[in-house]
């Protein structure tokens, strides 16, 4: 355990005497997330909406939101024109609502919405938001009504009660369709979480492999090697000593991405922590043994299209045949990927990931058992 | 009882054979030079000796262990032909990590690093980066984190390349110092005149033992006024043998 522990200390005290491998640790990661976020958010920030017959209330509404412009189409066939023609990402008709009130309270009001499937994360996000606003529209007009002598008795909404409280489906219908529908592919979201388990992989990867291949290029590994320390100690060293730093390089990227920003989130960021620190245990045992099998650096580099670009591109980023997505099994990032999702988009705790997080346990397991192997072509004992 | 012996020791890498029937013996408290030209086997006998590889054929004592043992490697210190230091830590960092993997520590491992740091000079230097250092501080810092630990054997693969005649010269009396102490010094050179220095001497080439004794007996022997002499003989001969 003293030789864990003094292997370990080394590795951290060497880090602190680096300040370009810290920075590349810690800073790069969060640039190259800030990039990949701002790609992906999409330059343009203001969403245009066709409205066909809406009432003002809802256009005041809307228009609150300064990202948020309205575009008023006088039938629904020429609003869909424009959704087609994509000068609009959602078209919305209302019926059953004139001058702040139902038009028939018995039939209620009915929202139809249409939204561009392929605007990914944001059409979602629109579709949400054009929801809420039509709940608080009815919900509106429902307190306006209770206020009058004539109201029906069976609804007076408390105008404090939480919207949700409520139940609108006798006054409110909503449909929703999408033109060209491919959101499951390629929400913002989902690549997000793929990617950020892409950079912390990748940068581990390097590193770990990196240091390790200088301790044996600069003959350190062979005078350590002619010291008492048995191999597995030496692994366990170096995967507790990279442990500690990408500990602290996981809790920022994961505080960076949701506080910073702010990637839909709606499970708990102690899970997101604890799925990242699992999640780079991997790169870092795949990256030692990977330098321990290299002969030079630039074996080490070679590996990277080999290993770390395919998880890319089999990890989730892309709807794939049956054949292909059993084949992205077989890669690590997958499973980070799909515990990322989880918890980030579906809002599951931890016990929804424990399978992913045991995959990735097991690759780190053989990864480590046959880094010890290998060294045995170091020192034969 | 000597503190390395090795007898008919064969290694090969593939098809290549690099030790072809080694044997010497060493015994405590003494300095005993393998002199050999590069690519005769020097570093591979040094590295069966220190436990690192494992000899094919032949046996391997070190400290009554066959090799590679463990308890053996325990009490031997290794000076490898580069430098192996951390460049990123200081020189008192390098040592109290090379201490913690012969298991010293606290107070124990802090008067062996003072010793060690006294011993090479570089007492005032100890808290500088090794990136810092010239080529013969770290020279003489590898020497500090080989004899840390007050090994029993104490193997030095071509300490002295690339360090000045002045430096050279300290070195070798504080490995005669080391050697009083009942330490085995196995050292390896390719310079001739450092062999001379040695009490006992081997002369390699090609993977064998061509000659071996003390230089006066090797000089007497053949009768040649150097060491140099010597070799250049043995090695004729053996050309000559094979043709």
């Amino acid at each position: 355990m003293n030789k864990i522990r003094a292997l370990s200390m080394r590795i951290f005290l060497q880090l602190l005497h680096d300040w370009r491998t810290l920075a590349i640790m810690f800073v790069l990661p969060l640039i190259l997330i800030t990039l990949i976020w701002l790609v992906l958010k999409g330059t343009d920030d203001t969403v245009k909406i066709g409205v066909v017959d809406a009432p003002k209330v809802l256009t005041q509404m809307l228009e609150k939101d300064e990202n948020i412009e309205i575009k008023r189409y006088g039938t629904w066939e020429n609003a869909q024109v424009a959704l087609d023609k994509e000068d609009v990402i959602a078209i919305v008709k209302v019926t059953g609502f004139a001058d702040g009130t139902f038009t028939d309270p018995n039939v209620g009001v009915r929202f139809d919405i249409m939204l561009d499937g392929t605007k990914g994360s944001r059409s979602v996000s629109i579709e949400k938001l054009l929801k809420t606003a039509s709940d608080s529209m009815v919900l509106q007009a429902l307190q306006k009504q209770s206020e009058e002598p004539f109201a029906d008795e069976a609804v007076t909404p408390d105008p404090n009660a939480d919207a949700l409280q409520v139940d609108l489906s006798p006054y409110l219908s909503v449909q929703v369709s999408y033109l060209d529908d491919i959101r499951d592919i390629e929400t913002f979201d989902v690549w997000g979480a793929t990617l950020i388990g892409f950079v912390s992989f990748f940068i581990v990867f390097l590193l770990a492999g990196m240091t390790f291949l200088k301790e044996r290029r600069s003959g350190t590994l062979e005078k350590l090697l002619s010291t008492p320390i048995r191999r597995q100690e030496i692994v366990f060293g170096y995967i507790c000593g990279f442990g500690v730093v990408t500990i602290l390089q996981s809790i920022i990227i994961s505080l960076y991405v949701i506080k910073v920003l702010g990637i839909t989130m709606n499970g708990s960021i102690i899970d997101i922590v604890i799925i990242m620190i699992v999640s780079t245990v991997c790169p870092l045992t795949l990256g030692m043994l990977l330098s321990t099998a290299a002969n030079s650096e630039f074996q080490m580099i070679q590996f990277i299209p080999i290993v770390i670009v395919p998880q890319l591109f089999f990890s989730g980023l892309f709807n794939l045949s049956f054949g292909w997505e059993l084949f992205g099994r077989l890669f690590p990032l997958t499973y980070t990927a799909d515990a990322l999702n989880k918890v980030l988009l579906r809002g599951d705790g931890l016990s929804a990931c424990l399978l992913d997080l045991l995959v990735l346990l097991i690759f780190s397991t053989l990864f480590v058992s046959l880094n010890i192997r290998l060294l045995e072509k170091r020192r034969n004992i | 009882m000597d503190a390395i012996s090795l007898k008919n020791v064969h290694i090969s890498f593939g098809k290549a054979q690099i030790l072809k029937g080694v044997s010497l013996s060493v015994m405590p408290g003494g300095i005993y030079g393998l002199l050999g030209p590069s690519g005769s086997g020097k570093t591979t006998t040094v590295k069966i000796i220190v436990g690192i590889l494992k000899a094919s054929v032949g046996e391997v004592v070190v400290l009554e262990e066959i090799m590679p043992s463990f308890v053996a490697m325990k009490s031997i210190g290794y000076m490898a032909q580069e430098n192996a230091l951390y460049e990123d830590l200081t020189g008192q960092q390098n040592l109290e990590f090379f201490g913690a993997m012969y298991g010293l520590s606290g107070k124990n491992l802090e008067n062996r690093i003072k010793q060690s740091l006294n011993f090479i000079d570089l007492s005032g230097e100890a808290k500088k980066l090794v990136s810092k250092y010239s080529g013969g501080m770290k020279r003489r810092l590898a020497l500090a984190a080989a004899i840390l630990h007050a090994p029993k054997v104490l193997i030095l693969d071509e300490p002295t390349v690339g360090i000045d005649p002045v430096l050279r010269r300290s070195i070798w009396r504080g490995l005669y110092k080391i050697a009083q102490t009942g330490t085995a010094i196995l050292i390896t050179t390719h310079v001739m005149d450092e062999a001379e220095k040695c009490q006992r001497l081997a002369m390699m080439r090609e993977g064998r033992i061509i000659g071996e004794g003390t230089p006066e007996e090797l000089k007497a022997h053949y009768g040649c006024f150097s060491i140099e002499d010597v070799f250049l003989r043995l090695s004729t001969e053996k050309d000559e043998a094979r043709r």
